[in-house]
């Protein structure tokens, strides 16, 4: 299974509930909203895409119910939980944490 | 709490598999046909298109099985699948899954077996005791560079007054010979304070245990049997009680035999009498 290399481990999940939390979407569709939000740096592997978002499933943040799509095809809606936002706001922060440490780290200025 | 949330879909998993399987399958069918067209509106042919869009998932089975493993239910799936394999093996050769049975039957017949006799001459006293609240009290005196236990009346009589204990009861060992049934013979018990009987739940097969009375200074000196000693040396006569045994060349009267399983503090007492206490030092 393809795990997305130039991801720090674990922000894939930040990332989905992120996207998910705006808009209930297929899967397809967050793939999509990933890549043009932000500004085509992050491109998840579609192949890490459906485990990953299984995985959210099964851990009860976010849940999933097939709609019909503008186009009038089938597809499987995903969307966050109460769980999910909890856990959304949790890694949030986790990540505004790490990023800032990471950030103050590379702006030592040498002397 | 998100264990009730997802005890659902892990159950769904299980028991809807073909469902679930179905759901995958036009799932990633959808991620197929969208990614083809976007490949197709980028300049592909339907071909290359529909080639990228598979490559993409790194192979249908691949990604299949990865999304299976993200359910998380995929060790019980498998011991399921064990299970149906093992029925399969065992109709196949129903002989070694019946010598197999057997085995395993006597060896568990066998274990219990011996438990039970073990259980039997190693049985204890002490399950009608409280192991987390029953305690031993001892005081202890340095002789001669070792210690040994010194319990005195006084010392019982403190402890019985202290809150910290709900109930005390003392014993001592004693030892006497017995005469008047055949052969003179030494014989060891145990002196005991009021409430030893009820403390440690024993029953009396025959009569009654002494009542309080029986420990004031100059009562009438009684004794319990034990159910062994009763049987082995006097014939397990059962119009025992208010009989008189002779010990030391001092008549007890026989009040009471207790039961089988009852020994204490050890197998070998054969009787218990009551601890004499002086009512005006040790009042009860």
């Amino acid at each position: 299974m393809s795990k997305p290399a130039d991801l720090v481990q674990g922000t894939l999940d930040l990332l989905l509930l992120k996207i998910l939390a705006l808009d209930p979407l297929h899967a397809w569709a967050v793939a999509q909203r990933l890549k043009q939000v932000s500004g085509d740096i992050l491109q998840v592997s579609d192949g890490s895409l459906y485990p990953a978002l299984h995985k959210l499933e099964q851990s009860g943040w976010v849940t999933a119910e097939w709609k019909t799509t503008e186009a009038g095809r089938r597809a499987k809606f995903y969307s966050l939980t109460p769980h999910g936002r909890e856990a959304l706001e949790r890694e949030t922060q986790n990540w505004q944490r790490l990023s800032g440490a990471i950030a103050r780290v590379i702006e030592i200025q040498e002397v | 709490m998100r264990f009730f949330y997802t005890l659902p879909l892990k159950l769904r998993s299980l028991l809807r598999r073909n469902q679930v399987e179905r759901d995958l399958e036009d799932e990633l069918a959808f991620y197929l046909e969208q990614r083809t067209a976007h490949e197709i509106s980028l300049g592909h042919t339907p071909e290359e298109a529909a080639r990228i869009a598979r490559r993409a998932l790194d192979g249908m089975d691949r990604q299949k099985e990865a999304c299976r493993d993200a359910r998380g239910t995929q060790h019980l799936e498998n011991f399921f699948a064990d299970l149906r394999f093992g029925m399969r093996a065992w109709r196949k050769t129903p002989g070694i899954w019946l010598l197999a049975t057997l085995t395993l039957g006597l060896g568990i017949g066998a274990n219990s077996s011996i438990f039970s006799i073990v259980e039997a001459i190693f049985r204890s006293p002490l399950s009608s005791l409280d192991l987390t609240r029953d305690v031993t009290i001892n005081a202890v005196q340095s002789h001669q560079g070792r210690e040994r236990a010194a319990n005195t009346l006084d010392e019982y009589r403190i402890w019985r007054s202290m809150p910290a204990f709900d109930s005390v009861i003392a014993y001592r060992p004693h030892e006497a010979v017995a005469t008047g049934i055949g052969e003179p013979e030494r014989v060891a018990g145990q002196l005991v304070s009021p409430g030893f009987f009820s403390f440690l739940s024993a029953q009396a097969a025959l009569g009654a245990f002494p009542a309080e009375a029986a420990h004031l200074e100059g009562a009438l000196p009684q004794i319990v049997l034990s159910h062994d000693y009763r049987r082995n040396r006097l014939n397990a006569n059962p119009a025992i009680i208010g009989q008189t045994l002779r010990l030391d060349g001092k008549p007890y009267a026989i009040v009471a035999v207790a039961e089988r399983d009852f020994w204490f503090p050890d197998t070998r007492a054969a009787f218990w009498m009551p601890l004499a206490i002086d009512p005006q030092a040790h009042p009860l």
